[in-house]
């Protein structure tokens, strides 16, 4: 494989055969899943870091994290789905309750009976029926 | 792998004239290695900052949504109970009221006899 280095402004470019230097850098490149030019800047612009030797560890934390975030999600999901379900279920009994409670202080007044006040039931069914 | 190019500052560029520039990246490979291992460090670091937050707003969501599903499930019940109720109830009236209203007809023919 052949490398040409060239200056960002001017003229001239330097031409060097890797040979078999470019199979250390293909596979330093695949590890880190970076293009092997970026292996060689490295190379040739000589800054350096040092790593804290945390990488496994590291790696093995995003994996669990990972799992643990995908668990959620599939826990999430299929809830949503019932809850609204749910929430579908209350808004159509409401519509009926609202119906019934017409019915039941219409009958009420024509029978001279005191009118039924459930505001706690009243409070639910309108928290349904905006919903 | 296909030849490839790259380009350095003019600076940089003019250090290496003259150099064996093949030696000079073999003997800093290792130096690469670290310099990536490094890198990819900062790379997960910031990953898992994000991964926990993620967890944490995701966790929170699933929380709320358990309390919303588990008094959806109770108002279910509850409003059930009292359709229920409210039907056999409003039934229960009718019949009261069909047999007011029939007396009072049966009533009402008497009063029209005596009348006449």
């Amino acid at each position: 494989m052949k490398l040409t280095i060239k200056p960002d402004r001017g003229f001239g470019k330097v031409e060097v055969e890797l040979g078999e230097l470019s199979d250390e850098i293909e596979k330093l490149a695949e590890r880190y899943s970076v293009p092997p030019e970026r292996v060689i800047e490295i190379a040739l612009a000589g800054e350096f870091r040092e790593s804290k030797g945390e990488l496994e560890e590291l790696e093995r934390k995003v994996e669990e994290l990972e799992k643990k975030v995908w668990r959620l999600e599939r826990e999430y999901a299929p809830l949503r789905y019932k809850a609204y379900g749910l929430s579908e279920d209350n808004k159509i009994l409401a519509i009926e309750l609202s119906g019934l409670i017409a019915e039941n202080n219409g009958l009420r007044r024509f029978l001279r009976l005191p009118p039924n006040r459930n505001l706690e039931l009243r409070k639910l069914i309108s928290y349904y029926l905006q919903g | 792998m296909s030849d490839i190019m790259i380009i350095l500052p003019r600076e940089k560029f003019k250090s290496l004239k003259g150099r064996d520039v093949r030696a000079l990246i073999e003997e800093n490979l290792p130096k690469v290695e670290e310099t990536l291992r490094a890198e990819r460090e900062e790379f997960l670091r910031e990953k898992i900052g994000k991964l926990e937050e993620k967890f944490q707003e995701m966790e929170n969501q699933l929380e709320e949504l358990r309390e919303f599903y588990e008094k959806a499930l109770r108002d279910k019940e509850l409003l059930t109970a009292e359709r229920n109720k409210l039907r056999k109830e409003n039934e229960e009236l009718r019949k009261r009221l069909e047999e007011r209203r029939s007396s009072q007809t049966v009533n009402d023919s008497f009063t029209e006899r005596e009348l006449r």
